[in-house]
């Protein structure tokens, strides 16, 4: 896994123009591919020519400016590199809406999504509960399932991936040849050819696709006709309401957040080597962002957007996430939707392509999120809520007709194998952290000095808390110093009382005792160490204790004969 | 704490695994003191395999490197390294004790003329 030191542009770094021009391509590219959403809404709901052209170049407008707006930083976005794209999550419900009331209810339906994220984005830090690593690491693998799973839909013969009862040797063969690509430009060419491996797969796929006869003649036909460029043709801000969709809308929107953090809670660890936990003003800013971008596809009639987990996918594979990709971006999305032959020609890049680049982003997510999953201490109930949460992120993929049984208002939850997984790792996290205190005394039976005991004592407990491992091992050994610089004080074990604090943030070793007070000096004591003194080498003891805790804090009372020393781990 | 006690030549060396405390620096003392306490000794004390020491440790190291010298002999610590090589800077007796960074550059310090 590439942690921020593998990455090649960091966040505030400016990739010389060669370079920034390949990434902002990728990305771009991408997002066109994606609008075979907005295409099948329109197919779906049975819109002209005209009017789909029209719902194409405003959502590839809604998508640059949501674009524009996370690349701000908090509160107003997020300040780093993300990416909006028509969000499929969104498409069952639209079609509904769209078959009740045409574009219009659709746009007034985007507005009222707009207006429920806005007012989610400032509930989101009270879900911090919500989301302890292993959540988070769920989260990220079920971005690299749902990726993966999108890809293999791709290598069907057709659109209708579950009904497949063999794949075309073509299309396995184009999948091939674009996966080998990039993987060959990734591992053996390596350097800055990352930045252009996912390009360079795109064109031999494609290129393959087309000699090989998956791209159909009419299309090309089509393609001929179009022109390079054109005035987009926007139907502009016709609005249309239903209070009965409301709830609907703030479902959805609910889901759309949800998916969006997932997406961040990416992007953050990717970026930072220090990530620890989510930085939920990184996440406001980014549902906040998503709200304009939808505000702007419902005052433009577009398709509603959100945060693309695929190019998260991407970053991780390119090791490029300086923010200036993002306006470029954007800039050429607000380009393309000038150009209908460009739009055209990428929605003509064969599926097999498509799933052969989307697998290859899954590879990176899912590793991650398992390396993130276990980077704290598991124990039973932690690795219960990993396992069954990912269990379930599968059933939309493999019992999809389940949907058709559950209660419509009901039915995008079960459309998205993430948010299936992220609200299970969630529930799961709550239901099963009940009854776990984030105290622990040591027991009497626990000798402070018998170190093997204390670390065991330690790693027990920190199992049950999802601790980090190196904080729980780095714990033990500084509260084996200090206790053995007690004994040097000649406090014996009956006198010592020790308890263990933890929250997401903290781990504090309270230590109770009574005698002479243990010296911390800040400063080094004088090496001239006489080696008969005991009280000296506590004194250097309390020194290394000191040294080694984030914060160290002491008490007394009784007249300075009981003493409270607290050892505080920062995580 | 395991103590493995071989030599080389006439250096001994001592590999120590597990972890020096208060409960095992006695294992430790018993070994060493007789071996400090020669004229002319020649010790290395190997630590790539110690998982972690106490103040109580550092201060035996510190008092058998101060005998060495009054005896005459040679007294080399190697393989400080992790969280051991942490507690010797913190403390500072990274300067007062003779480290070197393996075996080998241990047993050519012993060997050096002079």
């Amino acid at each position: 896994m590439q942690d921020s030191e593998e990455l090649l542009y960091r966040t505030n770094d400016r990739p010389p123009a060669g370079a920034l021009a390949v990434l902002a391509l990728q990305h771009a590219a991408l997002v066109l591919v994606f609008m075979v959403y907005p295409v099948a809404l329109a197919q779906a709901i049975g819109l002209s020519p005209a009017e789909t052209g029209s719902l194409l170049a405003a959502t590839l407008f809604s998508c640059a400016v949501g674009t524009l707006f996370q690349v701000l930083r908090p509160p107003w976005g997020t300040g780093q590199l993300g990416i909006l794209i028509p969000t499929p999550v969104m498409l069952p419900a639209l079609v509904y809406v769209g078959e009740m009331g045409g574009m219009p209810l659709i746009a007034g339906f985007a507005c009222v999504l707009a207006v429920a994220e806005v007012i989610l984005a400032r509930l989101l830090p009270r879900l911090k509960a919500c989301f302890p690593i292993e959540v988070c690491g769920v989260v990220i693998i079920g971005l690299g399932l749902a990726i993966g799973a999108k890809a293999l839909t791709q290598l069907a013969p057709t659109t209708r991936a579950a009904a497949a009862t063999s794949l075309d040797p073509l299309h396995l063969l184009v999948a091939g040849l674009t996966l080998a690509s990039v993987i060959g430009a990734t591992l053996f060419a390596g350097g800055r050819w990352r930045l252009v491996a996912v390009g360079f797969g795109l064109l031999v796929g494609t290129g393959a696709g087309a000699a090989l006869g998956l791209v159909p003649a009419e299309e090309l036909a089509e393609l001929q006709r179009l022109p390079w460029f054109g005035l987009p043709h926007l139907h502009g801000t016709e609005l249309a309401f239903d209070a009965s969709l409301v709830p609907i809308a703030i479902l959805l929107a609910l889901i759309a957040s949800i998916d969006n953090l997932a997406a961040q809670v990416g992007i953050q660890r990717l970026v930072d080597p220090q990530w620890r936990r989510i930085d939920f003003r990184q996440g406001t800013g980014s549902v906040q962002a998503n709200a304009v971008g939808d505000g702007v596809a419902g005052l433009l009639s577009g398709m509603p957007v959100g945060l693309s987990s695929s190019h998260v996918g991407l970053i991780f594979s390119t090791g490029a996430a300086a923010r200036i990709i993002a306006p470029c971006t954007a800039a050429l999305l607000g380009g393309a939707a000038f150009m209908p032959k460009l739009i055209e020609l990428l929605s003509l890049i064969p599926r097999p392509v498509v799933g052969a680049l989307l697998a290859y982003f899954a590879c990176y997510l899912i590793v991650s999120g398992m390396q993130l999953a276990q980077s704290r201490l598991l124990s039973d109930r932690r690795m219960i809520t990993v396992g069954l949460s990912l269990v379930i992120g599968l059933m939309p993929l493999v019992l999809p007709g389940l949907k058709e049984g559950l209660p419509t208002p009901l039915q995008p939850l079960y459309e998205s194998s993430l948010t299936m997984s992220a609200l299970a790792a969630i529930g799961l996290s709550l239901l099963l952290r009940l009854g776990i205190a984030n105290r622990a005394p040591l027991p009497a039976t626990v000798d402070p000095f018998d170190f093997e005991a204390l670390s065991a004592f330690f790693l027990r407990v920190g199992r049950e808390w999802g601790a980090q491992r190196e904080l729980i091992s780095r714990a033990a050994r500084v509260t084996g110093e200090a206790v053995e610089a007690l004994g040097l004080l000649g406090i014996r074990r009956e006198a010592i009382q020790a308890r263990l604090q933890f929250d997401e943030d903290t781990l504090d070793i309270v230590l109770n005792y009574r005698g002479p007070v243990l010296d911390c000096p800040e400063r080094r004591p004088v090496t001239g160490l006489d080696p008969d003194e005991d009280h000296q080498a506590a004194r250097l003891a309390g020194h290394l204790v000191r040294r080694s805790v984030d914060r160290l804090l002491q008490s007394s009372e009784d007249d300075g004969q009981r003493h409270q020393l607290t050892l505080r781990f920062e995580s | 704490m395991d103590i493995f006690h071989s030599r080389i030549g006439s250096i001994h060396l001592l590999q120590l695994r597990g972890r020096l405390d208060s409960r095992s620096v006695e294992a430790l003392s018993a070994q060493l003191v007789p071996l400090t306490e020669a004229l002319g000794h020649q010790v290395i004390l190997e630590l790539t395999e110690l998982q972690s020491l106490t103040s109580t440790g550092l201060r035996l190291l510190l008092v058998q490197a101060r005998k060495s010298r009054e005896q005459q002999g040679a007294f080399v610590l190697c393989g400080v390294q992790g969280f051991v090589r942490e507690v010797f800077e913190l403390s500072g007796f990274v300067d007062l004790i003779p480290i070197e960074s393996g075996r080998k550059e241990a047993v050519a310090r012993m060997n050096a003329p002079g």
